[in-house]
């Protein structure tokens, strides 16, 4: 939940400061959203440590 | 953290549907030049520049509950600059006031602003709801008791402005009469679909579908008058690509942050400061609406705040109806205050800035601010009266 709601805080202040670009930055963020849903997100974290040891 | 399967419920294409169809309707409405010709009718009915400034303000409110806000402030401004370069009077106040007027008239009806498009959608509420919603008169009323007595603020704000009008000349000729024909039967068809029974089982964007048949058939027509491309392409290139593209991020963000349980948190936060008190929440739902509004676009705020709605009223037990309905309007108004608090606002300051008028904020804040009170305090007790109690 956390990492979904910074992202989102991030996007609104990137196309507040950003205007000119704001549906651009809204769609990567958008894919963002999906493509971390698409490679389980969650276990990214415990599939590095897994790798590495 | 939006699963893929979670996609195609995340994308709203009702509300891409209506929006991209309208948007062309409205550029072929623009050409045919039917708006400046209603305009012209209208100050040939006004007896002094006072008149003029309300009736312009009241008929761009009148476009504006069916055509986009930045649209409207397009095609009524023009009209209002040069009646204020023929009577050598400052235009300033003339342009806010058909800016502010049409941002009110967006919550008006379902098709008057991408907001009310989205709120519909995510309601399922038809054209006809707008009116009668759940046994009641609607937000339609709202918005139209704070345009009343928003008229009324304008009427004492050029309450000095007595210099007659005298005859314009001759009315703007319309060039083609199928563009308002296409614009009066896409709604007459919205209301239609609203009144289909269950059993047909529509689909979810049929509404959307509609304004879009109903643009490809104004395309055809106006390519088959002029056979030029460009009597396609430009209606086309009217529609806001990246409004809609804005639109799909933010679908797919709030869909993320639904799925991984953002939106019930900020709800659950929302019902502890609320209190339990459903008028609490509401009345906090529209004072921030209009504070947020005023700063920043309405779009996002309002594609946020309804999943947040429907999780908040899910905790209190609490019909949402009142809490929707106050987030529209305040939401709408808002942008009211501030000349960067909605699209309309500063498409009417650039149109100044090219007439060589520099828009002071103290001469916005002076008509906003009033205005925005006026049409956001009675409905705002409207809302409740006949929602919440």
């Amino acid at each position: 939940m956390i990492p979904a709601a910074v992202l989102f805080v991030l996007t609104y202040v990137l196309m507040m400061t950003f205007g000119k670009y704001r549906p651009y930055i809204a769609l990567v963020s958008g894919l963002v959203y999906v493509l971390t849903g698409c490679c389980r997100f969650r276990s990214f974290p415990a599939a590095w440590i897994s790798m590495c040891c | 953290m939006l699963p893929v399967s979670e996609l195609p419920g995340s994308l709203d294409f009702n509300v891409l549907l209506m929006i991209g169809g309208t948007m062309g309707i409205v550029q072929l409405f623009i050409d045919s030049r039917m708006p400046e010709r209603l305009a012209d009718q209208i100050m040939n009915r006004v007896p002094n520049v006072r008149w003029a400034a309300v009736s312009l303000s009241l008929f761009a409110g009148l476009i504006s509950a069916f055509v986009d806000n930045v649209a409207t402030v397009l095609m009524v401004a023009p009209v209002a600059v040069a009646v204020c370069r023929k009577l050598k009077t400052n235009p300033v106040p003339f342009i806010i006031c058909i800016a502010v007027s049409s941002n009110l008239q967006g919550a008006a009806t379902l098709v008057g602003d991408t907001t009310a498009i989205m709120l519909g959608s995510a309601l399922h509420m038809s054209f006809a709801d707008f009116f009668w919603y759940h046994g009641r008169p609607a937000i339609f009323f709202a918005v139209e008791l704070g345009a009343v007595l928003s008229a009324l603020i304008i009427f004492f704000l050029f309450r000095r402005e007595k210099a007659p009008i005298s005859q314009s000349g001759p009315l703007t000729e319309v060039t083609d009469y199928v563009p308002t024909v296409l614009l009066v039967g896409t709604i007459a068809l919205l209301i239609c679909a609203s009144f289909a029974p269950e059993s047909w089982n529509l689909p979810a964007e049929t509404n959307g579908i509609l304004c879009c048949a109903m643009l490809a058939v104004g395309l055809m027509t106006s390519f088959a008058r002029q056979k030029r491309p460009d009597a396609v392409t430009r209606p086309l290139k009217a529609i806001d690509f990246e409004t809609l593209v804005l639109l799909v991020g933010l679908f797919l963000m709030i869909g993320g942050i639904t799925h991984t349980g953002v939106v019930g948190a900020l709800a659950a936060l929302l019902a502890k400061l609320g209190g339990g008190s459903v008028f609490r929440m509401y009345t906090i739902v529209v004072w921030a609406s209009v504070l947020i509004s005023a700063f920043i676009d309405n779009i996002p705020y309002v594609a946020t705040m309804i999943p947040v709605i429907a999780g908040l009223a899910a905790q209190m037990g609490c019909d949402p109806t009142p809490l929707y309905f106050g987030l529209l309007s305040g939401a709408t108004l808002g942008g009211n205050i501030t000349p960067i608090g909605a699209s309309a606002n500063i498409a009417a300051i650039g149109i100044l800035r090219r007439e060589g008028y520099e828009v002071p904020n103290s001469d916005f804040f002076r008509i906003g601010i009033p205005f925005t009170l006026s049409a956001m305090i009675p409905a705002y007790l409207y809302i409740w009266m006949v929602y919440g109690i």
